[in-house]
Parts: structure tokens; C-alpha cells; sequence
């Protein structure tokens, strides 16, 4: 005898009904639940946090990109004039030196950390004003000056 | 949405036990789900595609650590050692004698169709929603809640029955 459809509609609730009770009959551990639940509201709250930060740092962080922005701007305009300064009077220091040794380099005696002599303290125009023979006649008198001009000689003849 | 997940802590761990049929797993899986569910809270909003993804996410993690488990271990669990745990806290709970045979009927089928029993006799899911929570097409949830639902009536059946209807109870009549 075959079942009709109502029998398997039945048996079908049945079996749901029985499931759907051994269903909820499982439940958690209390003290599982409320770790969970614990770690949900710190995440939460970290994440709110989290984002209020963010919002409360944009403004900051753009002030401070706009400040960066503006001193690398000044940088940029104040940093041409003074190396035109610098490169001005390394050309004009270069000259009597050339006249006197070619391959010596003239910014190795016209800079102040390397060379503490009142002498390269003193401004390189002064040289240029008292024309090629001041240079000369310095050199000859003092020995730090002969030091700076045999170095490079000495360095030119070590990579031969 | 954070005020609804309480709420859906006692669904997704019994989803979890149903599928891993181990407490501590179940656990596991529960906490990841409901902490995804907190880093995720932007893009749901809707109560009832959170309990979907909810589920959704206690399924995949399952197949994950399936997988995982695979490679781990050199001897691969048979699926049928894997049904056969699955149920047991259900089983140990379960106090009526026709609850317990339910129960213990269910843990024979094949994975896909006790998943989707469980979905739609003990969560209420739709046809929809449970395709939507196993990431299978609604067809095959019919199909298999079908043949599941056979399996179920053939080994339920009143035995005085049960010589009479032989296969003819695999299916309804049309």
C-alpha cells in the first residue's frame, strides 16, 4: 500500500518537530558566552576608537602636511640664492688658484671646516681685490696653505 | 547591528555544533564568526542577512578547517567517522526516545543533506536562504532536502509499515 502525501507530510513534520526540540535543547556554556560576548564589546569599542581617531587626526594631519608643504616651498626659494652666493665665490676664490696650481681644488681652501687658518677665514674677495700676488706671497709665508696645496698633489699621484 | 549579535550567539553556535559536533570547536568557530561579524559591521545591516552571513561564515570556516585538518594529518578522516561525531552532542541531549531516533537517523545522511535539513527544520530558513548560506544553487537544496527527507521517512518509519511501502516511500507520488 503506498503512502499518500498527507502520511509524508506527517512523518516530514514529525521528523522537523523532533529535530527542531533536540535543537534547542543545545546550549552554550555560560561562561563561554560571556567571554564572547565581552570580546565582541572591546572590539567594538576599539573599533570605535579606531575610528574616531581617524577622524580627529585628518584635520591634524592635513595642517601638518599644508606646514610641511609650505617650509619645503621656503626652503626651495631661499636655497637657490644662497648656493649662487656660494658657487659665486668659489669661482671667483678659483681663479688666482688656478693661476698657481691647476689641480689643486679651489673649494678644499676656501672651506672654514677644513681649514682653520685666519687666512681662509677671511673673505675671498679680499684676495681677489689684492689681485694674483696676494695669494702668492701668503703662501710662501704660511705653512698651512703649502699643507692645503700639496695634498691634492699627493692624492693625484696616489690613483696613478 | 552590534546590538543584534547577542542575539545570534545561540543560532551560530548550535549551526557550529551541528557541523563540527565538537563543543570546543564549536566554540571556536561561534567566537571567530561573531568577531568577523564585528570587523564586517559596516557592510551588513539588514537582521536578516546577518544571521544569513552569520551562517554562511560558520559554514566556510568549517569546510576551512576540514581542509586544513586534511593536510594535517596524514591518515584523512573518511567522512563517515566525520558523520558519525558530528551528532553526538545531539544525540547525548536528546531525551525522548522518537528525538533521539531523529537524531540519530540524521547523523547517517551525507553532510551536504543534513546541512540542509538542519537549515530549514531547525533554523526556518527558506529554500533561498539556505542555498544562499551553503553557496549552492536552490535547486540543488530542493534536491537534496528531497532525498534527505526520504532518507529520513524510510528510516523512520513504523516498522509494521515499513515491509509494505519496501522503496516506494523514497518518493513522494505524484
Amino acid at each position: 500500500m503506498k503512502k499518500t502525501n498527507e502520511q509524508f507530510d506527517e512523518l516530514d513534520n514529525a521528523i522537523d518537530r523532533n529535530l527542531l526540540a533536540a535543537h534547542q535543547q543545545v546550549h552554550f556554556r555560560p561562561e563561554w558566552a560571556e567571554g564572547v560576548l565581552r570580546e565582541i564589546a572591546s572590539q567594538d569599542a576599539t573599533k570605535q576608537v579606531t575610528v574616531q581617531r581617524h577622524k580627529s587626526w585628518q584635520p591634524v594631519l592635513a595642517i601638518a602636511a599644508g606646514l610641511l608643504l609650505a617650509v619645503a616651498g621656503s626652503c626651495w626659494l631661499v636655497a637657490p640664492d644662497g648656493l649662487r652666493q656660494q658657487d659665486s665665490k668659489v669661482t671667483v676664490a678659483s681663479r688666482p688658484l688656478d693661476s698657481l696650481e691647476k689641480d689643486t681644488p679651489s673649494l678644499e681652501l676656501n672651506d672654514p671646516a677644513t681649514d682653520s687658518s685666519e687666512n681662509a677665514k677671511s673673505p675671498v674677495a679680499e684676495s681677489v681685490i689684492a689681485g694674483p700676488g696676494y695669494l702668492t706671497s701668503q703662501l710662501s709665508d704660511d705653512v698651512d696653505f703649502e699643507i692645503y696645496v700639496v695634498l691634492p698633489t699627493i692624492n693625484t699621484a696616489s690613483k696613478r | 547591528m552590534h546590538d543584534q549579535l547577542p542575539d545570534h550567539l545561540l543560532r551560530v553556535y548550535r549551526f557550529a555544533l551541528h557541523l563540527s559536533g565538537d563543543q570546543h570547536l564549536a566554540e571556536d568557530l561561534a567566537q571567530e564568526a561573531m568577531l568577523r561579524a564585528v570587523r564586517a559591521s559596516g557592510s551588513i545591516n539588514e537582521p536578516l542577512a546577518l544571521k544569513i552571513w552569520l551562517l554562511r561564515v560558520v559554514e566556510n570556516m568549517w569546510r576551512d578547517w576540514c581542509r586544513a585538518k586534511l593536510k594535517r594529518t596524514v591518515e584523512a578522516l573518511p567522512e563517515t567517522e566525520i558523520v558519525r561525531d558530528e551528532l553526538e552532542p545531539l544525540e547525548r541531549i536528546a531525551q525522548a526516545e522518537q528525538v533521539a531516533l531523529t537524531v540519530g537517523a540524521m547523523r547517517t545522511l551525507p553532510e551536504r543533506q543534513r546541512s540542509v535539513l538542519h537549515l530549514i527544520a531547525c533554523e526556518e530558513l527558506s529554500i533561498t536562504e539556505t542555498a544562499e548560506v551553503l553557496q549552492i544553487t536552490p535547486e540543488a537544496v530542493r534536491s537534496s532536502l528531497s532525498v534527505a527527507r526520504a532518507r529520513m521517512r524510510k528510516m523512520l518509519q513504523p516498522p509494521e509499515t515499513a515491509s509494505e511501502s519496501g522503496m516506494q516511500n523514497e518518493g513522494r507520488e505524484t
